[in-house]
């Protein structure tokens, strides 16, 4: 089984053991991912992305469109238009591409530059009929060397020192592909000092390494190549096609400037990819943790990567010791930046979060954690990221998607170890603490975007203060639907209640460090404790909650249009006319207390159904069903008052009747003959059925 | 005076070696030379001198099946072509041979490109040829272990290679194995027999996979309808086993070392001692079958083989001087003379 797998389980347990289920099947319809399994591998800032190079792509062609955007003095053109001339037009038609090219229009009016673009471009022709057929052998009477031979005359043909190194580029790709290996060596030897440090002098240095190569110097080669960042031509050199680059690369040159570069695209796959299969990741990552071994064991300049990368796998194979031990190398050793540095820090903190009890003194170590973190957050948060926050509201960290790494690692901190275990060990407050700072911190930092349609016009209203924007009635409150309200709403209310209490009245510098960080309104607070009360059947508790609200509060609620629209406190008058209901259930007059019973009953009944908003939150149309198999206990308990209502309702006319409003017509008629109830069934129906009896809880009440 | 009569020494030396070719259907002497670098050394030199050779068979490339992810290119491909560090031996014919892989020939058969593989091949060979100053060819010779199910596409193959040499003048002849003589002839002009790898050397019960007369002498049972001339085997290589499973050949030809090897009784060394050999890590209780060619039992097959099929020709396997220096000068003229007598 693995791990992951493990963990989902144990995360599961754990809710499942704090409570109610089912407020998760309510809620829970974002997440993407869980909070451990953000990306915590970092070395670079690019840890995110995969670097996919476009097959397309020709390696240094941007940088030599922008020097022939320089040579000829033509910095403001595009430099798709000096691509589209240089790298795809055929120069005949030159004089029609300048209609619309602004660099075609160039060309035609300097001589020099368009010989020798000309000249690249029967080079590249010529040695594409050499290098593109695997059959061609060079024979120095074919048509193809001779037009290679001809090549080269012209390419030593230099009239332009400005153009210079463009003729020596060409002159040694025509004698690469004659096969000239040693006078391509002779001629570099000769003219390398004199050729600017520029992407010419690179292009023509892969040539050279190719030389070298093709004259038996293999190893010459290969640290040419890599010293350029060429693994591909590097591994085909030592053809090193089936090892994997990663690998290759160690093998060739443990100081390959690109090792980090595949060292992320390698975790990132094995580590954060939830399709690849559990016993592939595993067996590639033991191969990469011996890897690390061995680049350590060849003294590389970067060693602080190895170290990182083999305290990471162990931390993924919750071998936390040897973990710990890694990292203290790794924090010491040569290749430590700015990028890593925190890396190691992070990782450092997880680790310790993963292996320690948390008590007293890992609290405190813990609140120094939490407020570098939170300093990181602060201090690193730029324009993308607050757009991107506020943009989508939220969407994409409560998503658990990983796009902000310092927030990113505070939740998976939080969320996904700290929380759980508190809840594990019955410590629900310290885990709400931590869920509340975790979701809400990033929105009240980037506030949210306000989208609104006012007079057939279309408007936003940018990054609006989050506390703010939770206050407007007609928005949709992302409070709702994040881990912190899923946990509230799945513990028992009075572990909630407990939490609640805390956050408004914070104790110590724990409380008041996430309480500041967290959206601690005591409105939304008080209105989720009333509605579990009310769930929880628990009226005159739920009354104490919601009669603190402001009227008109359920206005700001996400399910307000499913809310008695007559009322400006639906729940409270709900929860009060309950309470008067069980009130009454205590008279001594045994029809008052029938009545009673009845009426709580079906108030109960669409408590569940009909008027599922009073009790829960949901997070789209009428999810009835949910509500209903939750509250299962409920329903019967419901279906009992109704019947128990019914049956010792000593007033014959009052039993008929409320036989009659639940659709037993049959007792009704049968039972009571010669009340009223009685004669309308005779009178009216054909049919006598009791159809509440027959179909008890899953009868609609209307 | 002294110095015409060695100029004349010499001349007639040079002169001397190699018969120049043979005709058609004559009796020659031949060689393989089937490394990726054609450089002769001077006991190579002497070796085609000493016994007159007529023709070195050589290697100029093998066809393969591309494989795109690495070569960006489908379909049949040329790989391992041989480079020329020393000049063509004066004196020596040159028949050019080309080996196909079965994937390759697959390739060709399922895509029915025959002429069009064909046509590359000889294009290249011909390019090759007159780079390097070979000519005129007068032979080329195809390599292929063909199976029944890959035969009509290498006969195919043969008759559009055929078509291309015919008008040129230049001969089409193949390699054959032992298990193909039952075969139909394939459609060239001459076989060479490869009476070498008899049988089949991963086989953990297998005494000697170079050559078993008993194997050659179930095969050869008359004549074969196609001028066949012999090609015999005159190397030796060890074959890596581990738990009787087939590992490697390896080509070091010396384990004497008895820190790392024990001789068995019979052609098996077993490893003493973890260590690496030709880049292959072998391990404590691994076996290499050393297997060789006897000059006795090459002789005895050659002259089984030349009673059997009437032939007169000879090719050994292969132009190497370690190798070769195992046999004698007179061993080795032997098997000439044997077929040329």
């Amino acid at each position: 089984m693995s791990m992951r797998l493990i963990k989902k389980l144990l995360l599961t347990a754990s809710l499942l053991a704090a409570g109610s289920w089912t407020a998760d099947l309510l809620a829970c319809g974002y997440c993407y991912f869980l909070p451990e399994e953000y990306y915590v591998y970092r070395i670079s800032p690019n840890y995110l992305r995969r670097v996919e190079v476009d097959p397309a792509y020709l390696p240094g062609s941007d940088e030599n469109c922008q020097l022939w955007m320089q040579q000829l003095k033509a910095e403001t053109i595009g430099p798709e238009e000096v691509y589209e001339i240089v790298y795809k037009a055929d120069l005949d038609s030159l004089a029609s591409l300048a209609v619309y090219n602004a660099f075609a229009t160039i060309l035609l009016d300097n001589p020099e530059a368009l010989k020798v673009l000309r000249l690249a471009k029967d080079c590249e022709k010529a040695r594409f009929a050499v290098t593109q057929d695997p059959w061609y052998y060079p024979v120095s009477d074919d048509s193809e060397h001779q037009n290679l031979e001809q090549i080269l005359l012209r390419a030593r043909d230099c009239t332009s020192e400005l153009f210079r190194s463009r003729y020596f580029l060409q002159e040694i790709r025509a004698l690469f592909t004659l096969g000239r290996y040693q006078e391509i060596l002779g001629r570099w030897e000769a003219e390398k000092d004199k050729l600017p440090d520029d992407i010419l002098k690179q292009l023509t240095f892969r040539y050279i390494a190719g030389a070298e190569f093709n004259i038996g110097e293999v190893d010459k080669a290969v640290e040419m190549f890599l010293s350029i960042g060429d693994l591909t031509s590097a591994l085909s050199c030592k053809q090193l096609y089936q090892m994997p680059d990663l690998d290759a690369a160690v093998e060739l040159d443990v100081n390959y400037k690109g090792i980090r570069e595949l060292l992320e695209n390698e975790m990132r796959t094995y580590c954060f990819c939830w399709v690849v299969d559990p016993d592939r990741q595993t067996d590639r990552l033991t191969d990469i943790r011996a890897l690390c071994d061995k680049a350590l064991a060849k003294n590389p300049a970067d060693k602080a990567v190895w170290y990182y990368t083999a305290a990471y796998i162990e931390y993924f194979k919750d071998n936390y010791p040897a973990a710990k031990k890694l990292l203290k190398k790794a924090r010491k050793a040569p290749g430590v930046d700015e990028v890593l540095e925190g890396s190691i820090r992070v990782l450092g903190i997880l680790n310790d979060a993963r292996s320690s009890r948390h008590g007293f003194f890992y609290e405190r170590r813990l609140l120094r954690d939490l407020k570098w973190l939170d300093a990181q957050i602060v201090n690193n948060l730029t324009d993308d990221v607050r757009e991107q926050t506020a943009g989508d509201s939220g969407w994409m960290m409560r998503a658990n998607l990983s796009y902000y790494y310092w927030n990113d690692m505070m939740r998976a901190l939080t969320l996904g170890i700290l929380a759980p275990d508190y809840i594990k060990a019955g410590k629900p407050v310290k885990a709400l603490q931590l869920a509340n700072m975790a979701d809400n911190r990033l929105l009240g930092l980037t506030g949210i975007d306000h989208y609104d349609y006012v007079n057939g016009q279309f408007s936003i209203t940018q990054g609006v203060p989050y506390k703010e924007y939770l206050g407007r009635e007609e928005v949709w409150k992302p409070v709702y639907s994040n881990n912190f309200f899923e946990m509230a709403d799945s513990l028992s209310t009075g572990k909630v209640a407990a939490y609640v209490k805390r956050a408004l009245q914070p104790k110590n510098e724990f409380d008041r460090f996430t309480a500041e960080r967290g959206y601690v309104d005591a409105d939304y607070l008080n209105d989720i404790v009333g509605t579990k009360y009310i769930r929880d059947r628990r009226y005159a508790d739920a009354v104490k909650y919601l009669e603190k609200l402001p009227e008109g509060f359920q206005n700001r609620l996400n399910t307000k249009q499913y809310l008695d629209a007559y009322t400006l406190h639906a729940k409270l008058d709900h929860a009060r006319s309950m309470l008067d209901y069980e009130e009454e259930m205590r008279a001594s007059d045994p029809a008052v207390v029938a009545r009673a019973k009845f009426n709580y009953g079906q108030e109960l009944m669409m408590q569940y159904q009909m008027h599922w908003a009073l009790s829960y939150y949901g997070w789209s149309a009428y999810p009835a069903e949910y509500v209903e198999k939750a509250n299962e206990e409920g329903m019967n308990y419901a279906e009992k008052m109704i019947v128990e209502g019914m049956e010792t309702m000593p007033d014959k006319e009052e039993a008929a009747m409320m036989q009659y409003e639940m659709c037993n017509f049959k007792t009704a008629a049968e039972k009571y003959p010669g009340t009223e109830a009685a004669g309308w069934v005779v009178a009216n129906c054909d049919t006598w059925e009791d159809y509440h009896r027959e179909n008890p809880i899953q009868w609609n009440i209307q | 005076m002294r110095k015409v009569l060695l100029f004349i020494g010499i001349s007639l030396l040079l002169l001397s070696c190699g018969r120049g070719r043979s005709g058609d259907g004559e009796a020659f002497r031949g060689i393989y030379y089937w490394k990726t670098d054609f450089r002769i050394t001077p006991s190579d030199s002497a070796f085609l001198c000493g016994h007159r050779i007529d023709r070195i068979y050589l290697r100029y490339f093998d066809v393969i099946l591309a494989n795109k992810a690495i070569t960006g290119h489908t379909g049949p491909i040329p790989s391992a072509t041989l480079t020329f560090s020393s000049p063509i031996p004066e004196g020596v014919e040159i028949v050019p041979v080309v080996f196909i892989t079965l994937e390759a020939l697959k390739d060709v058969t399922v895509s029915g490109k025959a002429g069009e593989c064909a046509a590359k091949i000889f294009t290249r060979i011909d390019a090759m040829s007159r780079a390097h100053g070979i000519g005129p060819l007068r032979e080329i010779q195809i390599d292929c272990d063909y199976t029944e199910r890959t035969r009509d596409g290498y006969f195919a193959l043969c008759n559009a290679l055929a078509a291309i040499l015919e008008p040129r003048g230049i001969s089409l002849t193949s390699t054959l194995r032992l298990h193909q003589l039952r075969d139909t002839p394939p459609p060239v002009d001459a076989v060479s027999l490869m009476l070498y790898n008899t049988d089949n050397f991963r086989r953990s019960d297998v005494d000697n996979s170079i050559l078993n007369p008993a194997t050659v002498k179930t095969y050869l049972k008359g004549n074969y309808p196609l001028p066949t001339s012999i090609a015999l085997p005159l190397y030796s290589w060890g074959i890596w086993m581990r738990d009787g499973s087939f590992h490697a050949i390896l080509h070091k030809s010396e384990y004497g070392d008895t820190l790392l090897y024990r001789a068995g009784e019979d052609n098996r060394v077993t490893v003493l001692k973890d260590h690496v050999v030709e880049g292959h890590n072998l391990l404590r209780g691994d076996v290499i079958r050393m297997e060789s060619s006897p000059i006795e039992t090459v002789s005895e097959v050659c002259r089984y083989a030349r009673e059997r099929l009437g032939s007169r020709s000879v090719i050994l396997y292969h132009l190497d001087s370690l190798g070769l220096s195992r046999y004698s000068f007179e061993q080795i003229e032997q098997l000439y003379e044997y077929a040329t007598d």
